[in-house]
This record gives C-alpha cells, structure tokens and sequence, in this order.
C-alpha cells in the first residue's frame, strides 16, 4: 500500500513541476514556421535605392517575426518580392501581439533573435536598443537620406537616446471619430475645446446617446489627452520622461478630476472598465454612442464592414497644445546582421514601400512614415491625420513611453479612480511611487 | 532480478526526456528565482529577497495569492461538488441519458476565449442576459455592473468557469462510478440501507481514487488559472481578478523581471504541494 502511496505522490510531483517550469526564463519558444519562397523569374534591380552590396546576386535568408494581422498583406508582398529577387528568401514568422513582445525577449536572452522584426516605438523597442540587440540604424539612415523619406514625427518616435533603433513603417495618430450623422442630427459641429466638447457630450446625453465609447485600458486615450491639456508640453513630456514628479503636478490631479467627473455625469458607457475594442466600437456602430478615441485602423474597419462610410469622420482633441497622441510601428534589425542581409532586408522595404507594391496591395498597413504615400480608399476617412501631427505635433502614447510596470500601476489606478476607490488629488502619489520603485530598481 | 533491471532500463529513455523538459527547467526556475534578472547580461544574486518582497511589499501579488487560494476553495466546493451530483444522476439508467452526459460536457470543449466572450456578453448590463432576466422577474435594484464592481468580479467569473470545468470531473466520476459492483448495492439495499447511506458509505468510498485524481487535477487547474480572466476582467479592476498565473506572465514578460517570474512559478508549486500533498497522504493511509 505505501508504494502505491508513493507511486501517486511521484505522479502528482510530476505533474506539478510541469507547471513550475512553465516560470524558467530560458524558454525557447521560438516557432519558426516558414514561408516557402516562390523562385522564378529575373531578378530586378530595386526601385528608390541603390544598395552598397548587391544582395540579389547572392543567395540571402531572412529570418523575420511579424504580427498576425499583417498575414494577409505580407504573405503576398514576400511572394511578389521572392519572385521579384529569387535570390532573397524570407523565412516568416507570424504571431500575435502579445506572443511578439514575448517570444522576441524570449530570443533576446537566448541570442536567437531574428534578423528582422515587428515592434513598436517607445520603450519596446528602446529595450533592444539599450541591451545593444538591434542596430544602430542612425548612420544607415544619414548616408541614404531617410530624412527625405520619412515623415519627421515617425524617426523622431523611433529614436532613443540618440540612435535610430528600427525602420519606421507607420505614424498611427490617436483622434476622436465621431457619427457625422449624429452631430448632423442635433446640430453639432466637431469641438475645438474642452468646453465645446463638454457642451457636445451634454446635448447627446440628453437626446440618449452615450457622448464617448472606449474600453479599458483604452480609457488612457482619453487621460493622455486631458493631461495634455492641464500639463501642456512641457510638464506633459517631463511627466512622460519621469522627469517631473506626478505626486505634486496639478495637471495630474486636474486630469483624472476631469476623467472622473465625465465618468459620473455618464459620458462613457457603464461597462466602460471591463468593455473590450470590438463591443466598444459596436456601440458606435450601432448608433448608440457617437465618438471615440481610435487609430486610423477604424477607418479600414468601416469599408471593411461596408457601414456607411459618410457618417463617420474625426476631429483632434481639443487638447490645448493642438498636439496629437501617436506612435510609430517600426521594423528592427539584429544588431549581428551582416551588410550582405541588411542590404537585402532594406530592398525589401524598399520594395515593400514602393509605389508598384503599394498600388498593387492595398491590404498594407497605412497610413505609413513614407513621405509621399497617398492613402487608398479604404483609409479615406483618416485623411488628413498625418498632416495634422505634422502641423500641430504629436506627443508619444504613455504605453509606450513609460514602462510596463509603471503604465501597470496607472491602470490600476486609473481604474481606481473610476471606481472612486482613489481620489483624484491623490492618484499622482501612487503612480510617483511606482515611478520611485522603478527607478530605484535600475 | 535481471528482469527488473530490464523493466528499469525501459524507463530511461522517457526520464531523460522528462528530466530534459521538466526536471531541468524546473530546477533551473528555483535557480533563477534567487536572482535579480532582466533575462539579459549579468544576474544578481539577491538570495530569497525575490521571495521576501513578493510577500512583505508586493501588494499585487499578495491580492493575486488571495484570489488563487479562494478560487480553489470555490473549485472544491462547487465543481467537484456539482460534477460528483451530475455523475451520480447521469449514471442512472433513463431515457436521454447520453444526451444529457454531452450537454453538460460541452462548455468544456469550447475554448476559455469562447467562454470569457460569452459570459462578458451574459453580464452586460445593457444588453446581457442576466440583467435582461432580472428586469423580467421585476429586480431591476439588483442590477450591477457586475464585471466592473472589486468586490464580486472574481465571484462572477469563476460562475463562468465552473459552467466550463464541471465537464471534465463529471467525466472523471462517471467512469469512476462504472468501477463500482453493483453487488456493494443490492447487498446494502437488501439490509434496508436507503438512498442516501448508499451514496455516502458506498458511492464516496468506493470512489477515493477518483476523488483524488478530480482533486489534484482541479488545484492544480486552480493556481494556473489565466485564460478566462485574462479574456473577461483582465485582471481588474483594480487588480481585483488578478491571479499567481497572469502576475508571473506580467513579471516575466512585461516587466523582464525573470527573478521575481520564476519566485512566483516556485510559490505556485509550493501553494500546490501544500495543499494536495496532506490530501494524498491522508487517502491513502486510510487505506
């Protein structure tokens, strides 16, 4: 009878420890699934560039992560370009957004990073620049005039502490979309400041739409935007770079103020803390809620989803400054990749951005950093937007300008302060003190 | 002798195997978690400071612990509970029986995001079921937003994990129940035994191993419970709904904090151990 005892004992142990090796750093979990390559016809010469070495002459394999809902497009760009130059090949990786900010820590630790991937600006990708894991693309750029063909706001997004840490593929802007057909309907014209925006959500609250849907963490958006407006530049960007203390800021206090008091007066839905992106912008959709704070990528959803594209449209938040929440979506390279592949990689962006491959994709994430790439239909309802960072300037989304574990700790009191659990003059202590922690742990 | 040096050497080649994928990685999680690591460059030793802190100044995972160990207190009392219940009632001979056995088997087939989904949509307070049948029974004042509210998030998702999880105990019990002669009941029957004193000195006993296989399996489940908070509460609000799971996640990958990662994967097989340990031995000794 003891050994049975023992034989259960040892199974359950087994069973255990299964899970307890779930927690070991040194995970590899680095699918490597491929594309395979079509190899036909003559290679051609690029388009905009002129390389230093001629990768099409030898054979070059690309090792590259990006996300799942880019598969559509790149799955047929990489074709197209592999048929283009039979000589480079591009192995792919697709995976979704929280599987690529985990699996390419993973690869970091274990030096197994690809030569190329995804990421967003801010500190994900300034992570890899800090650690010395990505190249330094800042003398690349100088030498082939990438001055000349990004858009200012997106290099200055994917710069850290100097250096040029990726390829900066989209500038995404964060503005409020609203139901044209709605403001129409009660004689509302889109805000220019806080108070006509107010004024805007009291007149839909009283005819029995929700004024603002969001869901979430993405109640941020809305935060950000309201800090910009009582910080103003300077004290905004200094919170960012936890160079000003957000226990003392006035702005900090007047903001979530501000957050909560529209929470109260109804101007998000009820679920707003536990609603997720779709059921959110359902609201929306459906006529129930008339704005929200979203990126360009609504625009495809509205043709996507074939509603009537002439009801919606967007407008900056009034935010004071004019400035526009944004971030940059860049491709970084690894900081061991020879000339002959990062030569290979750059003809692909130059192809993957050319004007012959953005006429004949239209699934390509738009709007894009290059300078000069006019958005296809179905983005025709964020026009305008790059122009407006560009005129008015952009400040970079907390997400991804503060660290997770700090941005963890806002969350939860921003949440907090919904809930009424913290009071508003007491919401910048807690995120001073988790700045503190952080700081203090470097 | 020789043979059961044989019956040994057929064992080696699935304990290397075992040792390389789980003993290995298992031991070196313990290792890490007595440094202070950012999964790159040099590792600091910070000896048992990872777990000190953890339990004397991290609030997070102080509310994450309370959650996991209430989650497995409810697993045990109501899914064990009501999956015992369905198998004793399902093992009956009646018209639909099988029907009925794959009704309460399905949720268990369907994926946590299908779940979390689902159950997010029956909580709505707009638009969901639950309030749409509270308004029907006239007790709209008991409307909340219930996934919203610190208090009773947790309470509410667990409701949708247990229509989940009682699948697979039930099953465990049925085939458990198979095992049990029916002799053990016509005799106690014919000494005039009723219902109820054939379930609890026939049934129950005749079913420890099964009880302790549903157990482990439902704790073990317990502490690594993350899909169906992640998709219904993430973890809110305010961190009401976090769990051991989705912290170590966050503190490994988000935060690159791979020391206090793996101290939390180590305090969730100690928090196992603790509990499903005295259980086994406490079955099995009665035996």
């Amino acid at each position: 009878m003891k050994k049975n005892a023992l034989c259960l004992m040892l199974a359950l142990v087994m069973l255990m420890s299964l899970l307890a090796g779930c927690g070991s750093g040194n995970q590899q979990n680095n699918d490597n699934s491929t594309t395979p390559p079509a190899q036909t016809s003559e290679p051609a010469a690029p388009d905009n560039t002129e390389p230093a070495a001629d990768p099409a002459a030898n054979e070059v394999t690309l090792t590259f992560w990006t996300p799942t809902w880019r598969q559509a497009a790149e799955e047929v760009i990489i074709a197209d370009f592999m048929e283009k130059y039979p000589n480079i090949k591009i192995e792919t990786t697709y995976m979704s957004s929280d599987d690529i900010k985990a699996n390419t820590k993973i690869a970091a630790s274990s030096n197994t990073l690809p030569d190329m991937w995804y990421n967003w600006g801010g500190v994900l990708a300034d992570f890899y620049a800090k650690n010395g894991l990505c190249l330094d693309l800042t003398d690349y750029a100088a030498s082939h005039n990438w001055s000349d063909r990004f858009l200012s706001g997106a290099l200055e997004q994917a710069t850290y502490e100097g250096q040029l840490v990726g390829l900066p593929q989209n500038l995404i802007g964060i503005v409020m979309f609203y139901r044209a057909d709605i403001f129409k309907q009660y004689n509302l014209t889109p805000p220019t400041t806080l108070e006509e925006l107010e004024a805007v959500c009291d007149t839909l609250l009283a005819n029995g739409i929700t004024p603002m849907t969001t869901y979430g963490n993405a109640l941020m958006r809305t935060h950000e935007a309201l800090l910009e407006y009582y910080a103003g530049e300077e004290e905004h960007d200094k919170l960012l770079l936890m160079e000003a203390d957000w226990s003392t800021s006035e702005a900090v206090s007047k903001s979530f103020a501000k957050l909560k008091e529209w929470i109260d007066k109804g101007y998000f839905p009820a679920t707003v803390l536990t609603e997720d992106s779709n059921s959110a912008k359902m609201l929306m959709y459906s006529g129930s809620a008339a704005m929200t704070m979203e990126n360009p990528g609504m625009s495809s959803e509205i043709y996507a989803n074939e509603y009537n594209a002439e009801d919606y449209a967007w407008f900056a938040f009034p935010s004071g400054t004019g400035r526009i929440s944004a971030y940059a979506k860049l491709c970084q390279f690894n900081a061991n990749i020879t000339d002959e592949k990062l030569e290979a990689a750059m003809l692909f962006w130059d192809y993957y951005y050319s004007a012959e491959s953005i006429a004949a994709h239209d699934l390509i994430e738009q709007p894009t950093a290059t300078i000069g790439v006019e958005l296809p239909e179905t983005y025709a309802l964020a026009d305008g937007m790059l122009e407006a960072i560009s005129d008015n300037g952009s400040f970079a989304v907390m997400d991804l300008k503060m660290e997770p574990v700090i941005m963890s700790q806002y969350f939860t009191t921003c949440e907090a302060v919904v809930l009424g659990s913290t009071a508003p003059e007491a919401a910048g202590a807690e995120i001073q003190a988790a700045v503190d922690n952080f700081l203090a742990n470097q | 002798m020789k043979q059961k040096k044989t019956r040994y050497l057929f064992m080696v080649p699935a304990m290397v195997v075992y040792c390389a994928i789980v003993v290995a990685p298992t031991l070196y999680s313990l290792y890490l978690s007595l440094f202070k690591w950012n999964g790159l460059g040099e590792k600091t030793f910070v000896g048992l400071n990872n777990y000190v802190n953890l339990f004397t100044k991290d609030q997070v995972f102080r509310i994450a612990l309370k959650n996991n160990l209430i989650w497995i207190v409810l697993t045990i009392a109501f899914t064990m509970t009501i999956a015992l219940l369905l198998a004793v009632a399902l093992n009956r001979k009646f018209r639909g029986r099988v029907v009925y056995r794959a009704i309460f088997y399905f949720p268990y087939m369907l994926s946590w995001v299908v779940i979390g989904i689902v159950w997010r949509w029956i909580y709505n307070p707009n638009i969901g079921f639950l309030d749409e049948l509270l308004r029907l029974l006239h007790l709209e004042d008991l409307s909340i937003v219930w996934l919203s509210e610190p208090k009773i998030a947790l309470y509410c998702v667990f409701i949708a994990a247990l229509w989940q999880g009682i699948g697979q105990p039930m099953l465990y019990f049925l085939a458990g129940l198979q095992g049990v002669p029916k002799e053990l009941y016509e005799a106690a029957e014919v000494d005039g035994a009723n219902k109820a004193s054939l379930f609890f000195h026939i049934t129950i006993p005749q079913l420890k191993e099964t009880f302790i296989i549903v157990f482990a399996t439902l704790t073990i489940a317990s502490m690594k419970v993350y899909d169906v908070v992640y998709v219904m509460t993430n973890g809110g609000p305010v961190n009401s709904t976090q769990t051991l799971a989705s912290y170590m996640y966050a503190q490994t990958f988000s935060y690159t904090n791979l020391g206090i990662g793996s101290a939390i994967a180590s305090i969730m097989m100690l928090v196992m151990m603790v509990i499903i340990v005295p259980y086994v031995l406490y079955s099995t000794k009665e035996e």
